[in-house]
């Protein structure tokens, strides 16, 4: 343990100890005139020095102390190394608490959910909504001191994960508990719904599109003319005429609104253009327009089968599909499998910094200072 | 605004004053101290009241010929005659008003007030006739002798009003007090025993005969000095200042106040004028008690 000053410029502060000097300062008290009828069994003696004197020391040293402890809580005292040897339980939210507990067993932990900002499991309910666990298990561990020790409590089958063996830099006690197979059904990824916008030449594409629909087994795409503004949504825009695009569009793809729009459709002078998809015979399917005002895709080409093959290609729904909504990585494993790796290196922890107990000490040593000064016992020294 | 003016004496003070009495030095054969009891009957001279018979009085006291005119029973009453007179001589000079740093509002003067107040209480509920005399910068102040309720009251309206201030009024001032004060009266002077020419006064006083007793006030810092730092102290009589450092002063101060302290009470012992020196942080009563207490066994 060592202690250390997170900002040292804090201590500029200390000049404030002035202050009290300056008003405890013995004020020049021959000045005052003190009737004395005895006067004549007194005799004249200046005082001979002037020597620098304070009236009322008990409470100038309360006052200096008060303003070093402040000067102190401004310069941030911390604690480096504070030693803390209490484990840790670490349970994902979803695993049943009671069972949990009979299999860690661990009374004197504390227990945590495994959830963003690790809150206390006795205070706060499971937080809800999937969590990404290699993630929050790098966290936790990056935040542990060195010597506590962490169990994890997950259930048998894990979502959330990264595609590696989370790497940490202690050895996790890794409790597995089975789970009934009903809680554990893996997440359906919907297919993109199309919301399309055509002129006359444009309508020949529809059929295409909407075959591509039925086969991703998704809802019919909504179609209208392009006078119809499109709908503000998350759907896909598909802009099919050879009109230059609307006004809102690009406000709208900075709210990160997809747009596929038809080889007709002009494009702007400054884009640049990557090609995206191609087909087994190399032809350009789709392809990646950027702009300053934001990205889209582009047909290659007119959707007739002439100048797009690949239009009457079986694989065609799945390959779109593919550019559309890239495929999720996968998350779900077995736990048992996924015990994590040691080997990672311990991160620094932060200094613990003193600011709470200082501002105690400082409240309390304010009240007695108060208190001092108020008494009714305080006397006008001579 | 009578009734916002605090009592001249405490409740407490008052309380403990029941069991004390003036007891003058010398017994004095001429004026019958020893009829003290027999004159408080309310025989005497001057007539004062008719006042209806109760039974227990005595039927000489009846008197008859007002039986025969009004068919009832009076009894003629008279002013009682007091054996002695107590003359409350209250010092008023500037010097009475120094008051401790400590407690600003409690002057000397304030003090001597209320003592005042005792005595004539005391002189009062033994029914002698009491008078007041201040000394001060106005001169002297004269309150005839008199004795009952209402001589009290008039003796504390003019204490009320008195206010320190001047010297010791000179000699030639001084003549209604030889007018007034007759041989064997009891004289009480209360004040800071600092004017030469009050002691002198006291001691005149006492070789004429009369009865002396003399109370010094003295502050809680005339006793103890307990400045520490440099002041200016300043003679409220003479308006001389001084520049002084009290912690150097301290030690020799005390003595010099020791030594006229005892030069002034052999001063005193020496004319046979019994004396106390109060303190302002004392009970009101305390010299009282010292001088009039049934301990002290100064009885006649």
């Amino acid at each position: 343990m060592s202690l250390l000053w997170l900002f040292p410029a804090g201590f500029l502060a200390l000049a404030a100890l002035l202050l009290p000097l300056l008003i405890h300062l013995a004020r020049r008290s021959e000045q005052r005139i003190i009737d004395f009828a005895a006067l004549r069994w007194l005799s004249a003696k200046p005082r001979p020095r002037r020597r620098i004197r304070f009236d009322e020391w008990p409470l100038l040293v309360l006052r200096l102390l008060l303003l070093a402890l402040l000067a102190v809580l401004l310069a941030r005292p911390a604690l480096t190394g504070v030693p803390d040897t209490q484990p840790r339980v670490a349970v994902l939210p979803g695993v049943d608490l009671a069972a949990a507990q009979r299999a860690v067993g661990n009374a004197d932990a504390q227990w945590l959910w495994l959830a963003s900002g690790f809150p206390k499991i006795d205070k706060t309910a499971a937080p809800q909504g999937p969590q990404p666990v290699s993630s929050l298990l790098r966290e936790l561990d990056a935040s542990l001191p060195a010597d506590a020790t962490l169990t994890v409590v997950v259930p048998s089958i894990v979502d959330g994960l990264d595609p590696q063996l989370p790497q940490l830099s202690r050895v996790v006690r890794w409790q597995v508990l089975e789970q009934s197979a009903a809680a554990n059904k893996p997440a359906v990824i919907a297919a993109p719904e199309l919301q399309i916008r055509h002129d006359e030449v444009g309508r020949q594409g529809l059929r295409y599109l909407n075959a591509v629909t039925s086969a991703w087994r998704g809802p019919k795409p909504e179609t209208a003319d392009d006078t119809i503004a499109f709908g503000n949504d998350d759907k896909l825009h598909v802009w099919l005429t050879a009109k230059p695009l609307p006004a809102d569009t690009s406000a709208w793809l900075q709210r990160g609104g997809r747009l596929l729009v038809d080889a007709r459709t002009p494009i702007p002078a400054d884009a640049q253009r990557a090609p995206l998809w191609r087909d087994a015979n190399g032809v350009l399917v789709i392809e990646q327009i950027s702009t300053p005002q934001g990205q889209w895709l582009r047909w290659a080409a007119p959707l007739q089968p002439a100048s797009l093959p690949v239009l009457l290609d079986a694989d065609f729904p799945n390959d779109l599909r593919a550019v559309l909504q890239a495929a999720p990585t996968p998350r779900r494993a077995l736990a048992a499998t996924m015990q994590p790796n040691t080997g990672a290196t311990p991160y620094a922890q932060p200094a613990t910094e003193l600011g709470n107990w200082l501002l105690l000490a400082i409240a309390l040593l304010f009240l007695f200072e108060r208190w001092w000064a108020s008494a009714p016992r305080r006397r006008g020294q001579a | 605004m009578a009734a916002l003016t605090p009592p001249l004496i405490p409740a407490d003070v008052r309380s403990r004053l029941r069991s004390l009495r003036l007891w003058p030095q010398r017994a004095s054969g001429s004026r019958g101290i020893g009829a003290h009891a027999s004159r408080s009957r309310g025989a005497g001279l001057e007539f004062a009241q008719y006042r209806a018979y109760e039974p227990g009085d005595e039927l000489r006291q009846i008197d008859w010929k007002l039986y025969a005119r009004s068919d009832r029973f009076f009894v003629r009453e008279s002013e009682r005659e007091s054996p002695i007179t107590v003359w409350l001589l209250l010092d008023a000079s500037a010097s009475m008003a120094q008051a401790d740093q400590a407690r600003p509002d409690w002057q000397r003067l304030d003090a001597a007030k209320a003592l005042v107040a005792c005595l004539a209480e005391l002189a009062m509920q033994q029914g002698d006739a009491f008078g007041l005399i201040a000394l001060g910068g106005d001169g002297v102040q004269l309150l005839p002798a008199g004795n009952r309720l209402r001589q009290r009251d008039r003796l504390h309206l003019q204490l009320h009003a008195l206010k320190a201030a001047g010297q010791w009024p000179p000699q030639q001032k001084l003549s209604p007090l030889w007018e007034r004060i007759a041989s064997n009266d009891l004289v009480v002077m209360v004040g800071d025993g600092f004017d030469a020419a009050g002691v002198e006064l006291a001691e005149r006083l006492a070789k004429a005969g009369r009865d002396v007793v003399h109370l010094q006030l003295l502050t809680v810092e005339e006793r103890d000095f307990p400045f520490r730092d440099g002041h200016r102290f300043r003679d409220p009589e003479t308006g001389d200042e001084l520049l002084s450092d009290g912690a150097t002063v301290r030690g020799e101060y005390l003595a010099r106040f020791k030594d006229a302290q005892h030069v002034l009470d052999a001063r005193l012992q020496a004319a046979g004028i019994r004396h106390d020196t109060a303190y302002l942080d004392e009970a009101i009563d305390a010299p009282l008690q010292r001088l009039f207490g049934r301990r002290s066994g100064s009885g006649a």
